[in-house]
């Protein structure tokens, strides 16, 4: 890999960062992480309150590719073959003709994720980690270009199914806009005054040019010595107390991948220590089970991951 | 940390300067200065400092197999005193090996063997400072108190924190806080020693009260053997050649003539024995035939005791003693002698040294005299020969009076004794011995007040006869056809009853025989096998050590070179980045370990505005990040840059 090219890959990366921020202000951080693991071939949570522009985050960043998308606004009395296709009699040639659901996309919003109920919920998630379903029996594949952002509301648990742990796992980062400042919030009055931006948001890269960038994300080097520092991380989640369950091999993994897609991003052909640091929370967080005791003393997720990154020395 | 240059050699010096082995020392010194100034090192595995280590082993296992069986009083100075000669081996292979440290691992022998030990991690360390402070301390052992001494730990301190203070701290804070603390170290030193002596003096004042066998005391009150009788300590183990199973032997410490205001005084100085044949053979009194012999144990109280020895002592033999001495009264004292002292005594019975009677051994003290006529009338001992006299007064005390462990004072009455005739008609050794010389002074027999033990227990665990403490006695010794002889007036009774009363336990017993065993071992086998056998005794410990060494692999020699420039600067390539982390470390802003290189320069970087270095240290940082996480790392031509510049913004920085 050339200078040129992870020039290029930047370049591609602040095209569609410019883009998204016309409608999504103040978000710059969130959007390079979700690029992040958008090029790094993993899915994303979103998980905020509502009104924080979740959706149209992701909406904008679909809409900022050149590639087909597809939304689901989940609902408890939504069913796996309403995500995943059905087949379906057709009288007049007197066969069963596929309907495909809409899984066969290359971006797919899935709103409100926990409304649904855990069949439906699996049903996308397995299809998330295979990258192909089965319908009536058989087997098609999805896009090669697939991407999921999901969303979650955490405030209200009526009429929820929280994803289980195992499900959680599958994704590559989870994410929390939070509020933005009051500048920003300012500004998006004034954007909206008269018609929403994302109407005037146009595709700035193209499907291949974003394939391109996936598989650079490949290449790009990481040293033995990050990789050991990436599975001490993660290996320390395993040991802290007040941890149920640490996080998976499947972690490591994700973490590797999503750095490496940061490299990228700041024209490097190779990972530093400080992307791992960057990432680290967003992507282990999610995954750890706290036991009982440590969530009725106010122990999040998020601190103990940040505990760790200041418990072990960093490779420099 | 290594110690500066000349410490070692100096603080060496100053042992054997302190402890007058200079020429040793300098040998010493002077192989560790050499050891510095060569280039030529050695290369140790971890298994040669093994070997050097067990060598400095055996040495102290011999320093303290000779320092217990020669010079036993004196063992652990001895031991002390030697000790920077035992661990030489181990600083000399640590100051010749190239690594100049050693593994924690060559000190503890299980951990020699690769087994995991939890918390405990090896660790190379320096022994140099550890070595110099038990010079310190060995020299201490010559000069306990001088401020001579204190004067040169100070400056071996000062040098050696001298490398390493902090700079943050001016120059002349630092000297003051030295000065502060060597000079409230030195009062405190005074103060606690002042403090020790006062409370010594106390102690001994105490226990000179109490411990009637004091040497210095020529004086014994009513009530006070009463009162060390309360203990079943075992004191002295005696064996008679011709014992006779269930006979009860009186053992005479001490002698006195004059008794007033309840206290019995020893009118009499003691004159000092020489030695004569072999060093521990004593000439008590003139020789005699038919000499019985019997053997006793006993210990000293620091360093001194007064012997309990049978009536007419001849002599006593292998015992060693720095001094012995003896009164006209038949009291045998002695001083610097081993913690056990053993004595074998040379006596003839029927016989006694005692100086001929005086006058004060008729005296009556005025305050007793109206209640010891009116005992005497009442027994109506005139005109009665000796023998018959004794019988009399023996069965008077017998009939009419008992024995009793309670000291009941004088009540309503002038004297303890008066209560003693009068009212209770009871009391221990002591009141019965008194009664029994005052009345017999009373129609002119001398008599004397004696003080000693009474031997009479067998013990079936050691074979010989034990003596308690609750066996001290009192009794009266009587002038009859010339002699003076033994006379007992307590009612037989007393020995059953000071051994119910007073208890004993078999676990104490045990422990005692066990000290004494092991005290015996030391003194008496330890020395007689090393008078035997003398050196031949480290035999052993010499082959352990060979048959450790033999293995011993070849010591590679390398030759420390100096480093050529080239190799310097590659040297310094592979630091890179690290030194200006380690220059900003000195400035005080150190990295914390997680942190990385630009979260670090983000935190430190508005403190380094001024010097306007940002830009280029950024770029520094991502040269060496490609450096050091790149797949193809920097060109060679990038690498001298890269080296260039890092020397660049260190000048800046420092």
């Amino acid at each position: 890999m050339e200078e040129s090219d992870t020039l290029w890959a930047q370049n591609i990366f602040n095209r569609l960062s410019q883009n998204v921020e016309t409608v999504i202000k103040g978000q710059k951080r969130c959007i390079r992480y979700i690029l992040a693991g958008f090029a790094s071939g993993g899915h994303i949570l979103l998980e905020d309150n509502p009104g924080t522009g979740k959706t149209t985050l992701a909406k904008a960043l679909a809409k900022s590719i050149d590639a087909e998308f597809k939304r689901i606004q989940f609902t408890p009395d939504l069913l796996p073959s309403d995500i995943l296709g059905v087949s379906i009699f057709d009288p007049s040639q007197k066969v069963f003709k596929l309907h495909k659901g809409p899984v066969f996309t290359n971006i797919l919003l899935a709103d409100e994720i926990n409304r649904a109920s855990p069949r439906t919920q699996s049903a996308l998630l397995e299809s998330m980690a295979e990258g192909q379903v089965s319908i009536d029996g058989n087997l098609l594949g999805l896009e090669d270009l697939f991407f999921v952002v999901a969303t979650q509301n955490p405030i209200e648990s009526r009429g929820t199914y929280p994803l289980p742990e195992a499900q959680m796992d599958r994704f590559a980062m989870q994410l929390q806009l939070g509020y933005v400042g009051k500048d920003h919030e300012v500004e998006v009055l004034s954007g909206q005054k008269h018609n929403h931006p994302i109407h005037k948001v146009t595709p700035c890269v193209s499907r291949e040019e974003f394939s391109k960038l996936q598989q650079m994300v490949k290449e790009v080097y990481i040293s033995k010595e990050l990789q050991e520092y990436i599975v001490d991380l993660v290996n320390e989640t395993r040991e802290k107390p007040g941890v149920l369950l640490g996080a998976s091999p499947r972690a490591s993994i994700a973490l590797m991948k999503t750095a490496s897609a940061l490299a990228l991003f700041d024209n490097q052909t190779f990972v530093t220590p400080d992307q791992i640091q960057e990432i680290a929370v967003s992507v282990i967080a999610h995954r750890l089970m706290l036991d009982s005791q440590s969530r009725f003393s106010g122990v999040t997720a998020r601190r103990i991951v940040e505990d760790i990154l200041k418990s072990i020395p960093v490779p420099v | 940390m290594k110690s500066p240059r000349f410490y070692l050699g100096l603080v060496v010096l100053f042992w054997g300067w302190q402890v007058q082995i200079l020429w040793i020392a300098v040998l010493l010194a002077v192989s560790f200065e050499i050891a510095r100034s060569i280039k030529t090192k050695f290369e140790f595995e971890p298994s040669d400092f093994n070997k050097f280590v067990d060598t400095s082993t055996v040495l102290l296992a011999g320093a303290v197999v000779i320092a217990l069986t020669i010079e036993a009083q004196t063992a652990f100075q001895t031991i002390l005193k030697w000790l920077p000669l035992v661990f030489f081996p181990i600083v000399c292979a640590q100051e010749f090996s190239s690594k100049g440290k050693i593994d924690t691992n060559s000190f503890f022998l299980i951990a020699r063997k690769s087994v995991k030990i939890r918390f405990y991690e090896a660790k190379q360390i320096d022994v140099s400072y550890i070595y110099s402070l038990v010079c310190i301390l060995s020299a201490g052992m010559a000069n306990p108190t001088g401020s001579f001494y204190y004067s040169f730990v100070v400056f071996f301190f000062v040098w050696a924190l001298w490398q390493v203070r902090t700079k943050r701290v001016p120059l002349y804070i630092w000297a003051l806080c030295m000065i502060l603390v060597a000079a409230s170290g030195y009062a405190g030193h005074k103060g606690i020693y002042k403090t020790s002596q006062a409370v010594n003096r106390l102690i001994m004042e105490y226990y000179a009260d109490y411990y009637n066998t004091n040497p210095f005391k020529t004086a014994t009150g009513l009530g006070e053997i009463g009162e060390l009788k309360l203990s079943g300590k075992i004191l002295l183990r005696v064996r008679f050649e011709d014992y006779i199973p269930g006979q009860a032997y009186l053992l005479h410490n001490a002698s006195y003539n004059q008794y007033n205001n309840s206290y019995w005084f020893a009118r009499s100085g003691f004159t000092s024995i020489t030695p004569q044949k072999s060093s521990t053979y004593w000439q008590i009194n003139p020789d005699q035939k038919n000499t019985k012999k019997m053997i006793i144990y006993s210990r000293p109280k620091q360093n001194k005791a007064v012997l309990s020895l049978p009536a007419g002592v001849v002599s006593l033999s292998q015992m060693s003693a720095g001094g012995c001495e003896k009164n006209l009264l038949q009291s045998v004292r002695v001083e610097g002698v081993p913690s056990l002292i053993k004595s074998v005594v040379s006596y003839v019975d029927n016989q006694s040294y005692d100086e001929a009677p005086k006058e004060k051994d008729y005296f009556i003290p005025k305050d007793e005299l109206p209640a010891i006529v009116k005992i005497t009338k009442e027994l109506a001992l005139k005109n009665k020969s000796e023998k018959e006299i004794l019988d009399i007064v023996k069965q008077y005390f017998l009939s009419q009076y008992t024995y009793s462990l309670d000291l009941k004072g004088k009540g309503i009455f002038k004297t303890p004794l008066e209560n003693f005739f009068y009212k209770t008609k009871s009391g221990h050794c002591e009141f019965f011995a008194t009664a029994t010389a005052l009345i017999l002074r009373q129609i002119k027999i001398p008599a004397r007040y004696a003080t000693g033990f009474i031997a009479h227990e067998y013990s079936h665990l050691e074979n010989q006869l034990i003596v308690r403490r609750r066996d001290a006695h009192a009794w009266v010794k009587v002038y009859i056809n010339g002699q003076w002889e033994s006379f007992d007036t307590t009612p037989p009774s007393f020995l059953q009853m000071d051994s119910l009363e007073i208890k004993s336990s078999l676990l104490m017993d045990l422990s005692s025989f066990f000290g004494f065993k092991l005290s015996q071992l030391r003194h008496e086998t330890g020395a007689d096998l090393m008078n035997r056998f003398g050196l031949w005794l480290l035999l052993p410990l010499i082959l352990i050590l060979f048959f450790r060494l033999r293995k011993s692999n070849k010591i590679k020699k390398v030759k420390l070179q100096t480093q050529s420039l080239e190799e310097k600067n590659s040297v310094s390539h592979k630091v890179s980045f690290h030194l200006i982390e380690e220059i900003l470390t000195q400035k005080g802003f150190p990295k914390y370990p997680y942190e990385t290189y630009f979260l670090w320069l983000e935190r430190i970087g508005h403190h380094l505005q001024t010097l306007d270095i940002m830009a280029p240290l950024q770029n520094l940082l991502m040269c060496h990040n490609r450096y050091r996480f790149s797949k193809s790392g920097l060109t060679k031509e990038e690498m001298i840059k890269f080296y260039a510049d890092i020397k660049l913004i260190s000048k800046q920085l420092s």
